[in-house]
């Protein structure tokens, strides 16, 4: 099988802004165009490229998230390779079917009922309704609409429509699934649930993923693409992606972009050999703020009827917003709650994040299989972690502390801040585990 | 893209089964007669003219014919043309949202007109029918080539309908114009007579492809009608014709239609 599934070669589009063009354009240009002829309006148009040679390539199962900031061309792009609109010049070559969401409702009868609508989306994708019928059961149940799907979907909120959306398209593209920005109307507990989907899907399938937040780009995307003004800034591993992201404000031109990324590599090039050891992530300011901590670590949740009273102590002490620890200290956290109801799937992560959102370690109870055992039950527990020493070497993160009952959320926290001191001089980021031996 | 034409093949008719699902099975929910407005609708001109014709307005005929079946039958192969040119002309116009978000095919835009054409054109047959053995009309094997003469009337329409679907999407308005026009070309098509008249306006009407398909319908079902065979192969091939050239125009200007829709 081949591998590569994408390939967009100097891709351009260039739209008119010339409104006067736009709404009429000259009858002798349509008869022209209808026999084949080219023609060249003499009507004066402004131009305004919304993508110029743009080229990627896209392996099978590789997920490829776009950032850009609005008018970057991003839609454009994937209605483009949706064959929803065509390119002025350059091509770009499919090697599989694609589907995609990238309007909430779209296809979608206000005054059927989900159901009915289920087969209608399929159809309107060209799917049988043999096909439909085998999957119905699955596609109802991934969209946690079981108690809605016989009601007219003119009835369902945003969220419910989307939920309806991506998970008939889940369900029956073969190869590409493309999502325009339309997961950011579903609640994080669906959210979740996609992207874990996307991560089951990923032998089958790939995605391109279009967001603003680069939380979901970093978490789910093994390639970025940064687009600016109709141009590709960078296409590349994620984290490098959305740290030139971070740089950009709209008034910028790509020249602009590319001399901040530069500045940017000669700066902590520079502060390497003055051994700051200053992180790439570091160098990105962030503005804190309680949205933008949601965004990059996700959200703080708390179901009451499972889960009260809970309390983490670091050395003996409740653990407050800000610690500084050297990395070479053991590292030893109490975390004590109450349950208030059995829970099944009893999980408890605590995963570090680094200031871009990105999550570095995530340990978590997986091993004591916590759900299967009498601790899951109701009543006031203590559990304790502990590393001989700091899993992280140095910078700053954030520890955020999440009670699951799988797959689902039952409390999560931004613990606090760590800043990390590395005082034994380890390379890297992340603490290794791993162990040498002299061989005899 | 699904590879093979098998595959396409049954896209294409995935797609036209949906939009006319949306478009015309589904244009009467939320009303109380629901599907039942699918067999009034196509009959209301059949029982309308047969109502007027009941009370004297349209006057004895001289053909021997009770008027009540050759209306019935005028009605039946006008409709068909009319409402594929108004159909085939609005195609892409009216399924604009579809083509852009979820990536319809055009030939599954006019593929679900000529769904609606047929459902209609069966219901109306099938009232025609009743009228036809209630005059005590036999049946006789030209029945059955009339359902088949249904393509006629579809070729015609679908000939100017294609054209006029890619100049309907940048100006509406053409729309409008079909619709009228189609509306009163019905008196001057034959459903109500024939024109045996020689002014140059008779003869024009008289040339004209509508009024050639409804009176070689009358022909082909009633002895006491002529049936003008290379009339219709006339007709039959230019439309043929014409509907070459629109493919072969719709997709030269898909690029062109594509972006004005978006």
């Amino acid at each position: 099988m081949n591998d590569n599934l994408l390939k967009v070669s100097n891709l351009s589009k260039k739209f008119t802004l010339n409104s006067k063009y736009v709404n009429s354009p000259r009858l002798g240009d349509i008869i022209k165009s209808f026999f084949g002829i080219e023609f060249n309006s003499i009507r004066k148009t402004e131009d305004y490229w919304a993508l110029k040679n743009i080229s990627f390539e896209l392996k099978r199962g590789e997920n490829l998230g776009i950032v850009g900031l609005n008018g970057a061309g991003k839609s454009t792009l994937l209605k483009i390779i949706l064959n929803r609109l065509s390119c002025d010049s350059g091509s770009f070559k499919l090697a599989g079917d694609a589907g995609g969401l990238i309007e909430l409702g779209a296809g979608f009868h206000p005054e059927q009922t989900g159901r009915k609508n289920i087969y209608l989306n399929a159809r309107l994708q060209g799917i049988s309704k043999k096909e439909v019928n085998e999957k119905i059961d699955d596609i109802v149940g991934f969209s946690e609409l079981e108690e809605f799907i016989d009601m007219p979907v003119k009835t369902y909120s945003s969220g419910m429509t989307i939920r309806l959306g991506f998970s008939v398209a889940i369900h029956f593209v073969k190869d590409l699934i493309i999502c325009d920005e339309i997961l950011a109307v579903g609640d994080f507990e669906f959210k979740q649930k996609c992207y874990k989907k996307i991560h089951e899907l990923k032998e089958r399938c790939s995605f391109i993923l279009v967001s603003h937040s680069t939380r979901d780009i970093a978490l789910f995307c093994d390639k970025a693409m940064f687009l600016h003004k109709g141009e590709l800034v960078q296409y590349g591993p994620t984290d490098e992606v959305l740290k030139t992201y971070g740089l950009v404000t709209r008034s910028d031109s790509v020249s602009d972009l590319k001399k901040k990324m530069m500045n940017r590599e000669i700066e902590i090039d520079l502060n390497q050999k003055r051994g700051k050891h200053i992180n790439l992530i570091q160098a990105i300011q962030f503005q804190e703020s309680e949205e933008s901590r949601v965004e990059r670590y996700g959200r703080i949740y708390e179901d009451s009827e499972y889960v009260k009273d809970v309390i983490v102590e670091c050395s003996g002490k409740v653990i407050g917003d800000e610690l500084v620890i050297e990395n070479s200290k053991a590292f030893f956290l109490k975390i004590t709650f109450t349950i208030l109801k059995s829970v099944a799937h009893l999980r408890i992560g605590l995963p570090f994040f680094n200031e871009m959102g990105d999550m570095l370690i995530g340990p978590d109870s997986r091993k004591l299989t916590l759900g299967d055992s009498a601790f899951a039950t109701r009543g006031k527990k203590s559990i304790v972690v502990s590393a001989n020493r700091y899993p992280v070497n140095e910078g700053r993160f954030m520890i955020v502390l999440a009670i699951n009952n799988d797959p689902g959320f039952l409390y999560r926290r931004h613990l606090c801040y760590v800043t990390v001191k590395n005082v034994d001089g380890s390379f890297g980021q992340v603490a290794s585990n791993i162990v040498w031996k002299v061989a005899v | 893209m699904m590879g093979s034409k098998t595959n396409l093949l049954s896209e294409l008719i995935q797609q036209s089964n949906a939009l006319y699902f949306r478009n015309y099975l589904y244009k009467f929910q939320g009303m109380k007669m629901k599907y039942m407005w699918h067999i009034v609708m196509p009959c209301l001109p059949i029982f309308l003219y047969n109502l007027l014709n009941a009370i004297g307005i349209f006057g004895e005929g001289s053909d021997g014919v009770p008027r009540s079946i050759t209306i019935s039958i005028g009605i039946i192969y006008y409709y068909i043309f009319s409402e594929t040119i108004v159909g085939f002309s609005a195609a892409l116009e009216s399924n604009k949202s579809y083509i852009v978000k979820t990536g319809v095919a055009f030939r599954a835009c006019y593929l679900s007109v000529l769904y609606a054409v047929l459902s209609n054109f069966v219901i109306r047959y099938l009232v025609f029918l009743i009228i036809y053995f209630f005059y005590d009309y036999r049946f006789s094997p030209n029945l059955i080539y009339a359902i088949f003469y249904f393509l006629v009337p579809v070729l015609v329409g679908a000939s100017l309908g294609l054209i006029l679907s890619v100049f309907t999407v940048f100006y509406r308005d053409f729309n409008n114009f079909v619709q009228t026009i189609a509306f009163y070309m019905l008196f001057g098509s034959g459903v109500f007579g024939l024109i045996d008249g020689t002014s140059t306006l008779e003869i024009f009407v008289s040339n004209l492809p509508s009024y050639i398909t409804v009176a070689n319908a009358k022909g082909l079902i009633l002895p006491e009608f002529e049936f003008n065979g290379s009339n219709v192969l006339v007709w039959t091939s230019i439309s043929l014709f014409l509907c070459s050239l629109s493919i072969v125009g719709i997709r030269n200007s898909k690029g062109l239609v594509v972006n004005y829709l978006r």
